[in-house]
């Protein structure tokens, strides 16, 4: 019996091999958030792709080779009756030389392509959309501050809508802690750090504006530990041709109506909503100056919540994860216990807002505050749901 | 006008102050300065962290074992993952590293002890009350949360505004600083001791290499400690009086931080790795049954690793935008150093090759020492390609990166030393066998959790991630590195069994159990409390081989008739004993005034001033006894 497995050994391994390699592309393939860097939708992540297989090919060979010689020597040259007095080598000064020499030069091939590389990087592309991302506890705002043929900025959050085929230039900010912004499919990492201006460049590939819905959505996350909800921080980019892009980029330039702010109001006067994120309308100065370049987002603690219904996501780009509108039911959940959900199961410290919801004192607030848990004005679940399916038919009713 | 009799002031410190004399019995540990004991202190309590920050390891993957786990709260995970990376590389690394240092360097230099007896025993003490300190934070509002690297400003953010709402970062920046103060002593002892101990005709060249590995991490700790002392103590300063060092908004920088601590860091990592690299440097040659591969080369480019270590901190901060041209500037520096580590590789494969290859439980720890760390070097040069950095940096890729560099090449080479040096520390031999059954057990398992990492870092997972979304096609990866991680446990259960079973069959070794080359081989097993009853003479580099093995024309081994092992032919005489020999006595101060230092920890944590300067008495009034203690115990040399 035993000996039976024994002999099956051979057949066993070369299964487990074949095995093994399938479950990897399996692995590599599955990945419907297109986060994965075996996959490359834009010109400096398949840079960064190719720079990297071409020296794992080298690493792999050396590897390869070192493990290989570790074990041939290990069993070649075991200790057998009458080999135990082996000759006595000091060394070799020769073959000291050439071990240091070789990988020497390998290396320094390498430098070149790399040193290369990151100067072609580092440089601003010319005629580069331009978008500032400010890292926030724990979600990412974007402001379009040069985009061609417009001349009105945009402010959003958490889904990076960009045109295939169009350079674009990140400016990287953080406001609070450490950050760092990545969507593997387009680029490459860079931190956000507060006193520090970052900038990254990337380019979506032409054919990303045919693609598929699917397809065309890109995944990416917090990279930097940024404290409790770092692996919630999460970010999509959408690539669309250009007149698509446009369409949206003016979609999101609207305010709301006077009826849509006149129903706001009855939840913006108890819960302060507006005193964290920006409502496009409630103060047409500020949409002026905000469009114009001329003013800070005037409430940016939370994300601009003006055209939450055209996003595919909410939270950081963490739940309701997908291509469909955000789900009410889910929604719901996050505005009435947001802390809970944020923070994986725990609702019970970690996030504190020790001031709130006193709107005319300085919110010291870390991550969305928890609404059912509010002392003074605890929230019913009707009242998320009824602000929830608000948020999600602005701009439907008409 | 009375006068002062020296003589009498003497007497009354003798009777005052009085050295503890017991040299046995579980008290005498706590006053020991033998070198050989505060060792076995040192390993053993490393071996207790590494066990506790396996447990925490072992949760990690117990949550990450399908996506959006529950085993674990965020704010549980985030403790826990910055808990194991502080263990391991503080209160396990290191140690154990001056576990080896401490039993081993006097031993290889022909030396009695250390040059500061009591400054290594308050070494240990600061050690172990440091970890404790460290861990009792768990008990007390909640365990360091910031991670073991703990960058500002998300540590230094004052608690009240609720970036990391616990007193876990003081604990944490309080807790390094106690501990780097231990390293410090040990350092500068293994530094002294190294440099005006060595045994007549040890020349620096003909030290063992693993001596030179502890000398070279000795320097390095004792330059890279004062930078990350005090970005933490500026840590501390934002976080409770505040300062504003890492405070962009009142012109601070955060960055500063970065620079301060991986200037600390990136030496660290050399500091955890090259008493690894010395371990297998001396077993390899003894099992091989040939002298180390161009031995000076070894040392040379260890020593070349310990300078160029200083340059390339900045590759952790690729990402930080620091510029093209530093980018440029520290990625070659990165590639540089591969070339200092390739050499060792290669003449580590240079001894074995050509040898007698004795596959000990030692032996193949070594050999996994060469494969894994191999591995773990080239996906380390792998990061100096600055643009590819950008996709690997923080994310999975790095973790299998380093648990290849300090698990696949420290822990390996530490349950190598394990093996090899016991028979020597305790007498008897660890079984083989289970040793071996262990072996493969740690290197399936090891392999099995973190070779997986490589990919489903690659597939865009990002590293201190409490939690992961389905549709990234990273579960099946997740759940072989859980499975893995058991398997490790197993593994180091298995070791801990041995231990005790070995004890317990008592299966004696003598005193050169391996055929050994270094000067340790050639005394008694367990070694004497006086360590070499004469001081032996060296003329050699692995001077006790040479003792017994000459080489015919041929370089064939050729044994010498009379060669081997003097243990045990103790010269005739009334002090064949060693009684004659004048050994360091023991103390309780180092014991007194480590206490001082966790008491004052605990008042700066949760700014009591009160308790900080009952801390600060404790430590004045042992420091003086400390200073007025007689310097020998009364019975000595009557």
């Amino acid at each position: 019996m035993l000996q039976g497995i024994w002999r099956r050994g051979r057949h066993t391994k070369l299964t487990a091999f074949v095995v093994l390699g399938a479950v990897a592309l399996a692995g590599c393939g599955s990945d419907s958030r297109n986060q994965s860097t075996f996959e490359a939708n834009g010109k400096i992540a398949r840079d960064d792709a190719n720079i990297f297989n071409a020296f794992f090919i080298v690493a792999a060979i050396i590897g390869i080779g070192i493990m290989a010689a570790t074990v041939f020597a290990a069993i070649r040259f075991r200790s057998r009756p009458g080999n135990e007095n082996p000759v006595q080598i000091h060394g070799n000064t020769k073959l000291e030389l050439s071990w240091t020499i070789a990988p020497a030069v390998i290396l320094a091939i390498m430098g070149v392509f790399t040193v290369k590389m990151i100067w072609d990087q580092a440089a601003k592309p010319a005629n580069a959309m331009e978008i500032t991302v400010t890292a926030k506890q724990w979600w990412w705002q974007f402001e379009y501050t040069k985009v061609e043929g417009q001349t009105k900025q945009v402010v959003t959050a958490n889904e990076l809508h960009i045109p295939a085929g169009v350079p674009v230039w990140l400016t990287l900010k953080s406001d609070n802690v450490n950050h760092s912004f990545w969507i593997p499919q387009l680029m490459g990492t860079k931190d956000n750090i507060d006193g520090h201006v970052n900038t990254l460049q990337l380019i979506a590939d032409e054919e990303m504006a045919t693609a598929a819905e699917v397809d065309q959505w890109l995944g990416g996350q917090c990279k930097q530990y940024c404290g409790l909800s770092h692996a919630d921080m999460r970010v999509r980019a959408k690539v669309d041709s250009k007149e698509v892009f446009a369409k949206w980029y003016e979609s999101q330039l609207e305010p709301w109506t006077a009826a849509e702010l006149g129903t706001f109001k009855q939840w913006d006067d108890v819960y302060a909503c507006s005193s964290c994120h920006y409502i496009q309308g409630l103060v047409p100065d500020d949409d002026a100056g905000v469009q114009a370049g001329s003013k800070p987002v005037p409430s940016q603690r939370g994300p601009n919540l003006t055209h939450l219904a055209d996003r595919k996501s909410f939270g950081s780009a963490t739940f309701s994860y997908g291509i469909e509108s955000i789900d009410p039911e889910d929604l719901t959940e996050w505005i009435w216990d947001a802390q809970k959900h944020s923070a994986g199961q725990d609702n019970s410290k970690p996030m504190q807002c020790p001031e709130y919801p006193d709107s005319t004192a300085k919110i010291k607030c870390v991550g969305m505050p928890s609404f059912k848990h509010d002392k003074r004005n605890p929230m019913s679940r009707e009242t998320a749901n009824e602000i929830a399916i608000f948020l999600l038919n602005i701009g439907k009713k008409a | 006008m009375t006068t002062l009799d020296p003589s009498s002031v003497l007497a009354q410190r003798q009777q005052r102050l009085a050295r503890p004399t017991k040299a046995t019995g579980w008290t005498s540990w706590l006053t020991t300065v033998d070198h050989k004991k505060i060792a076995i202190l040192y390993g053993s309590t490393a071996m207790v962290f590494m066990v506790l920050g396996g447990v925490e390891a072992l949760l990690i993957r117990l949550q990450l074992w399908r996506p959006n786990g529950t085993v674990l709260t965020a704010a549980t995970y985030n403790q826990l993952f910055t808990m194991h990376g502080t263990t391991m590389v503080f209160l396990v690394g290191m140690p154990m590293a001056v576990a080896f240092g401490n039993y081993l360097l006097p031993l290889m230099i022909g030396a009695r002890d250390v040059a500061f007896p009591r400054i290594n025993m308050l070494g240990y003490w600061i050690f172990l009350l440091g970890g404790v300190f460290l861990y009792s934070s768990f008990f007390l509002g909640g365990a360091p949360n910031g991670g073991w690297f703990g960058y500002a400003p998300l540590t230094s953010m004052p608690m009240a505004r609720g970036f990391l709402p616990s007193h876990g970062a003081d604990f944490w920046a309080i807790g390094l600083i106690m501990l780097g103060i231990g390293s410090v002593t040990s350092a500068v002892n293994f530094i002294v001791t190294t440099l005006n101990m060595r045994a007549p005709g040890m020349t620096l060249l003909r030290m063992p290499v693993f001596v030179w590995m502890i000398f070279i991490i000795a320097m390095l700790t004792l330059f890279a400690l004062p930078p990350v002392t005090a970005a933490l103590i500026q840590v501390y300063m934002d976080r409770n009086f505040g300062t504003h060092f890492f405070d962009a908004a009142a012109g601070g920088d955060p960055l500063l931080y970065q620079h301060l601590f991986w200037l600390f860091g990136h030496p660290e990592v050399y500091i955890l790795i090259l008493p690894g690299m010395g371990i297998v440097s001396e077993i390899l040659p003894v099992f091989s049954r040939k002298p180390l591969f161009g031995a000076r080369v070894v040392v040379m480019s260890g020593i070349a690793i310990g300078f160029v270590g200083w340059g390339v901190w900045v590759h952790h901060m690729f990402a930080t935008g620091v510029g093209p041209a530093t980018t440029t500037g520290f990625g070659i520096a990165t590639m540089a150093i591969a070339v200092p580590t390739g050499v060792k590789i290669f003449n580590w494969l240079g001894t074995v090759w050509g040898g007698a290859v004795r596959l000990t439980t030692a032996m193949l720890y070594s050999l996994g020492f060469i494969a894994m760390f191999t591995l773990g070097g080239l996906s380390g040069v792998m990061h100096s390609i600055v643009p590819s950095n950008g996709q690997q940096h923080d994310t999975y890729f790095v973790v299998a990166h380093f648990h290849y560099v300090l698990f696949g090449g420290l822990i390996f080479a530490i349950f190598g030393g394990f093996y090899y040096w016991w028979p020597k520390v305790f007498g008897h031999f660890l079984s083989e066998k289970m040793g071996k059954v262990g072996f493969w057990l740690l290197f399936v398992g090891f392999n099995l959790t973190f070779f997986p990492m490589h990919i489903v870092g690659l597939q865009g997972m990002p590293r201190r991630t409490y939690t992961y979304g389905t549709g990234h096609g990273w579960e099946l990866m997740n759940q072989l590195e859980t499975v893995g991680g058991f398997i490790i446990a197993l593994a180091v259960l298995v070791f801990i069994v041995n231990v005790v079973a070995s004890r317990k069959r008592n299966d004696l070794a003598g005193a050169d159990p391996w055929d050994g080359r270094t000067l340790e081989w050639s005394i008694p097993s367990p070694v004497p409390v006086y360590n070499f009853l004469e001081v032996p003479e060296v003329h050699a580099f692995d001077d006790f081989w040479h003792r017994k093995y000459t080489e015919d024309e041929e370089g064939r081994l050729v044994r010498l008739p009379s060669g081997g092992s003097d243990a045990g032919e103790h010269p005739e005489g009334e002090h064949s004993d060693g009684s004659h020999i004048h050994l360091p006595s023991p103390s309780y101060w180092p014991l007194v005034f480590a206490f001082g230092l966790p008491m004052s920890g605990y008042g700066f944590v949760f700014k009591n001033w009160w308790l900080v300067g009952v801390g600060v008495a404790v430590l004045m009034f042992g420091l003086t006894a400390w200073l007025v203690e007689p310097d020998t115990a009364q019975d000595d040399h009557s």
